[in-house]
């Protein structure tokens, strides 16, 4: 299957979760690495993305475009906009997380996972499993041991889940 | 479970019907079309493998980056919120807390319970940890994060946040003093030398040395008969040579590449070209300096006896904490209390580790 091609630039068409789908530059999709080798390697000109949900798609593209975009003068607004990347809910940075993985673009992979551990820092872990909605699944024994290890850790402030 | 048998279909599925690349070069028309099914189930399989999205089953390497992002509280919290969490922070270290010229934290014990205190001295944050194993404990040496601590006869390193403890060959000399050892990398460099110092008679000053992978001590010995050199009160690893300072202004080199001793007096002459720099820069009375026993809030009756530490400074540089006896306001009825200051860091050993 060869490229679409419209004068130099070669188009890519990336198709998310539900359907939707998203035409835009080659260059910009290779800050993936698995875009990149499917790109490269396979010669695809439309890329299936059923697991990554369009909404999650837009932003992933949106950062994309500011990426490509970075100069040493824009350094601070491509800051500014980093920190409103992430500046969403927990589902969705969830979302965006995963999919950043999944699709290996590594600079922004650290910086969501930053984001994620900037919402643990600092609390309980009662009131983080109460936040990220997990439940233990130590053993009672293991629980009530790591307690005693380190208090502070499970009595912490619980009134702090703004998130 | 929808997950596995979604996976399991795929996998089934691919491997029935292999197809290789090598086949596709050689049609065109069907080329495109297996190549396209090949693609369509290798990205199915990968969908269906990632298709577990809760915070609990994030994928190993995402939790991974995570933790490596905390310090050592964080980090300790984030491995006690679930299994799938703690595993995945198997080889988080709290690294942040290592950078160089961080001022390490200081942890205050005591013999008669397992709880102790830790204070980051950068907002005096206080935080109750329960560390049995310090309970008796004399801290030989601090430093690289972990303490090197003598109890009961025998000699280990410990790392108080994992509380992974490796064992050292029986040391057979009586008690060392709090402060009087050093080391002079991680435990995990092979190259590692361990080294005990004590005095014997007022004659001698002894070093027993201990290499990674040995078995037993090696001792060295210094005539002290015509020096002055009182009590120990740290040591330290610089300049490939351990640093042995006293009470006063002395000091005591032992260099680990001819195994010689020189003897130093310490002055605060700085013009004179003649006079050799030391390899480290050296605090005293660290915690009453800086108005630690206030910052923690701690009584009157307290007293503590802080054992020496040394830590990287910025460039090569070795920063280094002396001995100090923290004597109780309220001399009459004094608690005691015994301390460090350490770079709080989560070691774990690698598989297979032997010392």
């Amino acid at each position: 299957m060869a490229s679409s091609t419209t004068g130099e630039k070669k188009i890519l068409t990336l198709k998310g979760g539900d359907n939707e789908e998203f035409i835009l530059e080659e260059s910009l999709v290779l800050q993936s690495e698995l875009l990149k080798n499917m790109v490269k390697e396979e010669r695809v000109s439309s890329i299936p993305l059923p697991s990554i949900k369009s909404k999650t798609l837009v932003k992933i593209i949106e950062y994309l475009k500011k990426h490509a975009e970075l100069t040493p003068s824009n350094k601070e607004e491509f800051k500014n906009f980093e920190k409103e990347f992430v500046n969403v809910v927990l589902e969705e940075l969830l979302d965006i997380t995963v999919a950043v993985n999944y699709l290996k673009i590594n600079g922004l992979l650290e910086f969501c996972c930053q984001a994620v551990a900037d919402r643990i820092k600092d609390k309980s872990v009662e009131a983080v499993r109460k936040i990220f909605r997990i439940e233990s699944d130590f053993t009672p024994e293991e629980e009530s041991e790591f307690r005693k290890e380190t208090p502070e850790a499970f009595e912490g402030d619980l009134d702090d889940t703004t998130n | 479970m929808e997950e596995d048998r979604c996976m399991e279909e795929v996998a089934k599925e691919f491997l029935q019907k292999p197809v290789k690349l090598s086949d596709v070069e050689s049609n065109n028309d069907e080329a495109d079309q297996l190549r396209e099914e090949y693609f369509r189930k290798k990205r199915k399989l990968q969908d269906c493998l990632l298709s577990a999205r809760s915070w609990r089953d994030l994928p190993p390497e995402i939790l991974t980056e995570i933790a490596d992002n905390f310090g050592i509280i964080d980090l300790l919290g984030f491995r006690g919120v679930c299994t799938n969490w703690r595993s995945a922070s198997f080889l988080a270290t709290a690294a942040i807390e290592y950078a160089p010229d961080t001022h390490p934290y200081f942890l205050l014990y005591n013999d008669e319970d397992e709880e102790c205190i830790l204070v980051n001295p950068t907002n005096d944050k206080k935080y109750t940890l329960n560390i049995p194993e310090l309970k008796e404990a004399t801290c030989l040496a601090s430093s690289h994060s972990w303490l090197l601590l003598s109890q009961k006869g025998l000699i280990f390193f410990f790392c108080p946040f994992s509380h992974v403890r490796i064992d050292l060959p029986p040391f057979q000399e009586s008690e060392i003093s709090k402060g009087s050892a050093a080391f002079t990398s991680s435990l995990l460099s092979n190259d590692c030398v361990t080294a005990l110092i004590r005095r014997k008679r007022h004659k001698f000053l002894e070093l027993h040395v201990l290499e990674r992978g040995d078995s037993a001590w090696v001792k060295y010995e210094y005539d002290l008969s015509l020096r002055f050199f009182c009590g120990v009160k740290g040591a330290t690893f610089a300049d490939e040579c351990f640093q042995i300072l006293d009470e006063n202004d002395k000091m005591i080199t032992f260099d680990l590449g001819n195994k010689s001793f020189e003897y130093y007096k310490i002055v605060k002459e700085r013009r004179d070209p003649n006079i050799e720099s030391l390899p480290f820069n050296y605090k005293e009375k660290c915690f009453s300096k800086s108005d630690f026993r206030k910052r923690m809030k701690l009584g009157n009756d307290v007293a503590i006896s802080i054992c020496a530490a040394y830590y990287a400074g910025s460039g090569d540089s070795v920063i280094f904490v002396k001995n100090e006896k923290f004597k109780a306001i309220l001399d009459y009825d004094a608690q005691e209390f015994k301390g460090v200051w350490i770079q709080p860091r989560f070691f774990q050993l690698p598989p297979n580790y032997s010392w």
